[in-house]
């Protein structure tokens, strides 16, 4: 008796110690090349931010601690520019995100209703998101250019061209159509297969109970979909304030050191061999910014937190299937 | 818990406010601090080298590596050169190149340097960038190898003013050898030029440029309302770097303190310097006739230029080919020659913009000049002769110096430009002389280890912001805030 | 369409079914000839004979007599070493994405399995820890990574420019990608868990279940996480450029040869810019319309199935 227990807890252990380990070699490839490209180089990112380094005159590293960090907050050219660029980043990012879900989800709902031909109109709607952003820089330039042999100056203003990528109000609007037609895509495709998961019965029951179309939606439709939208908003959001793409190639050689963006300040200024004495100030920059963007992803997260209660036409759904 | 909170946060607390604010407020500075005498040098040499009964050097299957910054139209130009130095060289040396583009090339390059991974031998690119080449220590003299080689090189050998910006300020040593030089430059039709100058001659002021400009806009526009005297492209990078220049130049302004690397525009002399060299260039847009318009881009410029609907063509010296292909495809029936020799002159913009023509400055031209310089990843000696002599055959070599004329690059060796083949060249003697009339005005941003911050992100951006204002009411003021945010960083740095 | 109205009596909620259709059909049909639109615009540029660009900028394909394929040609055969090397581009450019495509797979499969499938502790720490990873820019892990790209390359000797080292640094950075994870852990997540409990009951190894039960079930979010790794790394530019700076041409990815191309401001390069664009598109254009079609259809069907 005594025995077979033993032996049991013994194979019990076992099992465990298995699990363990077959655990550790299903998820090891993954975390060997994440630490190699990932954490080390992050590591030693985080302990360049805490000096004065210069990778052209490695003898005179220095350990400052904070100090970087601290100049984020003081009166100096980096400084200014930063937050600069942050509050423009911040304002297109109020318009763009909520486009670049409202309008996939739009989209994905008018797909899911499968109208005649609704693959063909997936697989365009999709297509934009497979090119680079050199092409849609060269697309978009050529489209909106400043010159008369621009398309949209040629059809509608050849006389007196619009300056589409020199003022700065015209060049942000070129900026987000740039976007929505680039980046649709992704959220479209993630989204609408959330919708096609959406249960059929659920809408069948809302449908009896007489709800309407909006009604249906927000209490059947939103609901199911939470997880998806959860990572499209995520993502969305993470991409949209590390804007980098999108204003380096949308330009005029007017705007060519216009730093609109604090992603567009820092591989600026990484990629300056001038400034290549900042590094380790750079470095904070990063990593402050990181932690501004994982702040918005906090907010973000705790937005779309599960609210008690849910759906009622979920919670009926479930008690009719029970 | 909460105890723990509260020391945790007592302590960043602690950390943060034992932190310096401004680490970088370093007067001294890092970068600029390396002038005079080197008393330890960071390159070395390895090896031997072979001479044969003559004194000439043996060398045997030498590769050597060059990267460039030049990379148009006259890249193809460069690479005919290389290969027929490669063929004169044969067995003894070879040179492979590659092309970086000037946004970037600086990091670029000194990056493969400093990492040894897929470092050039030989760098060919603007002089500007090499100070901060030489401070960063990657780039190494040539005096050592010229010593070996019997190479008698001197600075005196070159253009004056192009060469006392090559000696980077440290003292006897060579780290540059100059090439070229090449700024913004005119084509004019010669044919509408008849109409308004009795024998075809140009104006020799600004005033005089003007008055002819007004007086050929005046008429043509009679049978052709399309017509602006001048076709300017203000869109390009190069409008800012060579015209907004060049104005600046001509009109006295220093671009930067040549001790502290820092910028004094709002000096009250050179603040008018800045104020009246923004206004030479408005009054081409601006004024009651102006004669150009501002915001035409490169091909409405060369679009007008081509169809007779412009005397005056701004552009650059290494596009002349294009101009000349693109007016023989609007006018039908021209050799290429006729048109070279009869219909598209030469002309520059020496005294263009100068409001006060007595200044000896009136004359000058502001531009860029590229430069050899030696990685200081080349340590066998070999290596080092074998970039040496492609350097010397490169600025010495006479019909090499007529090649790259023909690409748009003015020699500025006086071996080359002494001699008289290459001065009765067909480009030479009708082109480059007439873009260039004196190589000695010639002026270039000189050293300063903060070429990008003054340069791209100051003097630049100053005309970028106020060349589109019709008046100088925000001069003063924009000036000042540019000229904070300069000064700033260079402290930093 | 037709065959609907044939039937006269249609109940309330089909004939609403149809009207639904009609107007998502209308308006899927607007927004995608603006979407095609500057697909349209480019080939046909691409067309344009240089001449044609700046006489006839209204049209968006050349005029009569202006059809030409110089600039398709013009590339192809440009001046001096390049043409002989534009096939190795592309070969190159396929093995590294195709290496890509195949790591991310086997690397990100494996890792979500275990994340949803294994319990272990932390793991939903180790989770957050990765998720939150994403929210910092890449760009500060650019030069320390250099660095030891250098830094190794030259500690032995002949590797910096060995090929598979070369080809190693440009495929393994974005191969653990935490999206992509996020992805896959996320429809892992729907498949019932008493299926992988059940088959471990049964006695079945956990290789097996993965192969033989997961990865099946899971075939069209493979498809989806395949293109998504096709696609960022066919274009990705930063970090290859970086690497391939000064390399030998033959080393080159064709994303990276030719950006050159692509970037010209003027206009007189414009049909060149525009042909390398058409250029670079093919080969993930092929890609995707193999794989779109499956990909979407089947995305749904990895869902609850009982």
């Amino acid at each position: 008796m005594s025995e077979a227990v033993i032996n049991r807890k013994k194979d019990r252990r076992k099992e465990i110690l298995k699990r363990y380990g077959l655990a550790i070699g299903f998820v090891s490839p993954f975390v060997l090349v994440f630490i190699i490209f990932t954490v080390i180089p992050l590591i030693m990112g985080f302990v360049i931010s805490l000096c004065k380094y210069n990778p052209y005159d490695l003898e005179s590293t220095t350990f400052i601690g904070f100090s970087n960090y601290l100049m984020l907050f003081g009166n100096n050219v980096l400084a200014r520019t930063f937050w600069q660029a942050l509050g423009k980043t911040l304002i297109f990012d109020v318009v763009a995100v909520p486009c670049l879900i409202i309008i996939p989800l739009g989209l994905a709902y008018l797909i899911n209703m499968k109208p005649p031909g609704y693959k063909i109109f997936r697989a365009i709607i999709y297509l934009p998101s497979v090119i680079s952003i050199t092409i849609v820089g060269v697309l978009f330039g050529a489209i909106f250019s400043d010159s008369e042999l621009g398309l949209i100056n040629a059809w509608f203003s050849s006389e007196n061209p619009i300056p589409f990528l020199s003022d700065p109000v015209l060049r942000w609007t070129v900026i987000l159509l740039a976007s929505i037609w680039w980046q649709t895509g992704t959220n479209f495709i993630i989204l609408s297969a959330a919708l096609r998961n959406v249960p059929k019965s659920l809408y069948e029951a809302c449908e009896m109970d007489g709800g309407s179309r909006l009604e249906l939606f927000i209490h059947v439709t939103l609901p199911n979909i939470k997880g998806s939208l959860g990572i499209v908003l995520f993502n969305t959001l993470i991409g949209y304030l590390n804007l980098y793409g999108q204003p380096t190639v949308l330009n005029s050689a007017i705007n060519r050191n216009n730093i609109e963006s604090p992603m567009m300040l820092i591989q600026q200024w990484l990629n300056s061999f001038e400034r290549s004495s900042l590094t380790g100030l750079i470095s904070a920059t990063a990593i402050f910014f990181g932690l501004i963007v994982m702040l918005f992803t906090f907010i973000e997260r705790y937005l779309m937190k599960d609210r008690k209660g849910g759906s009622k036409y979920e919670i009926q759904y479930k008690a009719y299937e029970a | 818990m909460k105890k723990r909170t509260i020391l945790i946060c007592g302590l960043l607390a602690l950390t943060l406010a034992s932190c310096d604010t401004n680490p970088y407020d370093d007067p001294i500075g890092g970068g600029g601090g390396n002038n005079g005498s080197i008393t330890d040098p960071w390159w070395t040499t390895e090896g031997e080298l072979a001479f044969d009964g003559d004194g000439n050097v043996v060398l045997d299957e030498v590769d050597i590596h060059i990267t460039t910054v030049v990379n148009g139209d006259d890249y193809a130009k460069f690479q005919d050169i290389v290969s027929d130095f490669n063929r004169e060289y044969r067995g003894q040396i070879n040179v492979t190149t590659d092309t970086v583009n000037q946004v970037g090339f600086e990091q670029a390059v000194a990056n493969r340097i400093n990492q040894n991974s897929n470092a050039p031998d030989l760098i060919m690119s603007h002089q500007k960038g090499h100070k901060s080449f030489a401070n960063s220590k990657l780039i190494q003299p040539f005096n050592e190898i010229f010593d070996e080689l019997n190479i008698d090189f001197s600075y005196d050998n070159f253009a004056s003013n192009i060469s006392s910006y090559a000696n980077l300020d440290y003292e006897d040593y060579y780290f540059d050898v100059p090439i070229d030089a090449q700024s913004m430059v005119i084509y004019y039709n010669k044919d509408i030029l008849k109409k308004y100058s009795e024998d075809g001659s140009l104006p020799t002021n600004r005033e005089e440029f003007f008055a002819l400009c007004r007086e050929a806009q005046e008429g043509e526009r009679k049978t052709n309302k399309s017509f602006n005297a001048v076709a300017l492209n203000t869109e390009e990078e190069f409008f800012f770097w060579y015209i907004w220049g060049t104005a600046l130049a001509q009109n006295g302004a220093t671009f930067y303190n040549p001790e502290t690397y820092k910028v004094e525009w709002t000096e009250p002399n050179n603040l008018q310097a800045f104020k009246n060299a923004l206004n030479s260039i408005r009054e081409f847009f601006y004024s009651d006739e102006p004669i150009s318009i501002y915001g035409q881009n490169l091909d409405s410029t060369n679009n007008a230029f081509f169809n007779d609907n412009a005397l005056f063509l701004f552009s650059l010296p290494w596009s002349a080919d294009t101009i000349f292909l693109g007016y023989g495809q609007n006018h039908s029936g021209l050799s290429e020659s006729q048109i070279k020799e009869e219909k598209i002159g030469a002309f520059n913009t020496s005294r263009m913009f100068a409001l006060d023509q007595s200044s000896p400055n009136a004359t000058k031209i502001y531009g860029d000049s590229h430069a050899f310089a030696l990685s200081k990843t080349v340590t066998d000696i070999n290596k080092k002769a074998a970039c040496a002599i492609f350097v010397n055959y490169f600025t010495n070599n006479v019909d090499v110096g007529i090649d790259w004329a023909e690409a748009g690059h003015i020699s500025v060796s006086n071996a080359i430009s002494s001699n008289k083949e290459y001065q009765d060249s067909f480009f030479v003697d009708n082109y480059i002389n007439n873009f260039y009339p004196n190589i000695n005005d010639f002026v270039t941003a000189g050293n300063t280890p903060y070429f990008d911050v003054t340069f791209d992100d100051g003097v630049y951006a100053i005309a970028n912001t106020l060349l589109r204002e019709e008046t100088d009411r925000k001069d003063a003021s924009t000036i000042a805030s540019i000229q904070t945010d300069v000064n700033d960083l260079i402290d930093m740095l | 369409m037709k065959s609907n109205t044939k039937h006269t009596k249609l109940s309330k909620s089909e004939k609403q079914r149809l009207k639904e259709k009609t107007i998502s059909f209308i308006l899927l049909l607007i927004i995608c000839i603006i979407w095609v639109f500057p697909f349209l615009y480019m080939f046909g540029m691409s067309l344009k004979t240089d001449v044609d660009i700046g006489t006839n900028p209204t049209s968006i394909f050349p005029s009569a007599g202006n059809w030409t394929l110089e600039h398709y040609l013009g590339f192809i055969s440009m001046k001096g070493d390049r043409i002989d090397d534009l096939p190795i581009w592309m070969i190159n450019s396929i093995v590294v994405t195709f290496l890509s495509v195949l790591f991310t797979l086997i690397v990100d499969t494996l890792a979500s399995y275990a994340f949803v499938f294994f319990k272990f502790k932390g793991k939903n720490t180790i989770f957050a820890i990765l998720l939150l990873s994403m929210t910092i820019p890449t760009a500060i892990s650019m030069t320390p990574m250099f660095t030891m790209y250098a830094s190794v390359g030259q500690a032995i000797e002949g590797l910096a420019n060995n090929r598979a080292y070369v080809m190693m640094w440009l495929i393994l950075p974005g191969v653990a990608n935490v999206f992509n994870l996020y992805l896959m852990k996320n429809f892992f997540d729907s498949i019932p868990k008493d299926i992988v409990e059940s088959a471990r009951s049964d006695g079945a190894s956990d290789f097996k279940i993965f192969y033989k039960i997961v990865l099946p079930l899971a075939k069209s979010t493979l498809m989806l996480v395949s293109l998504f790794a096709f696609v960022s790394s066919w274009n990705d530019l930063l970090w290859p450029q970086l690497i391939l700076s000064g390399k030998d041409s033959t080393f080159q990815t064709i994303t990276v040869a030719l950006t050159g191309y692509a970037s010209g401001d003027s206009w007189e390069y414009k049909g060149i810019a525009m042909a390398t664009s058409v250029f670079a598109l093919i080969p993930i254009l092929i890609v995707f319309i193999i794989t779109q079609n499956k990909m979407i259809d089947g995305l749904a069907t990895t869902g609850v199935k009982r």
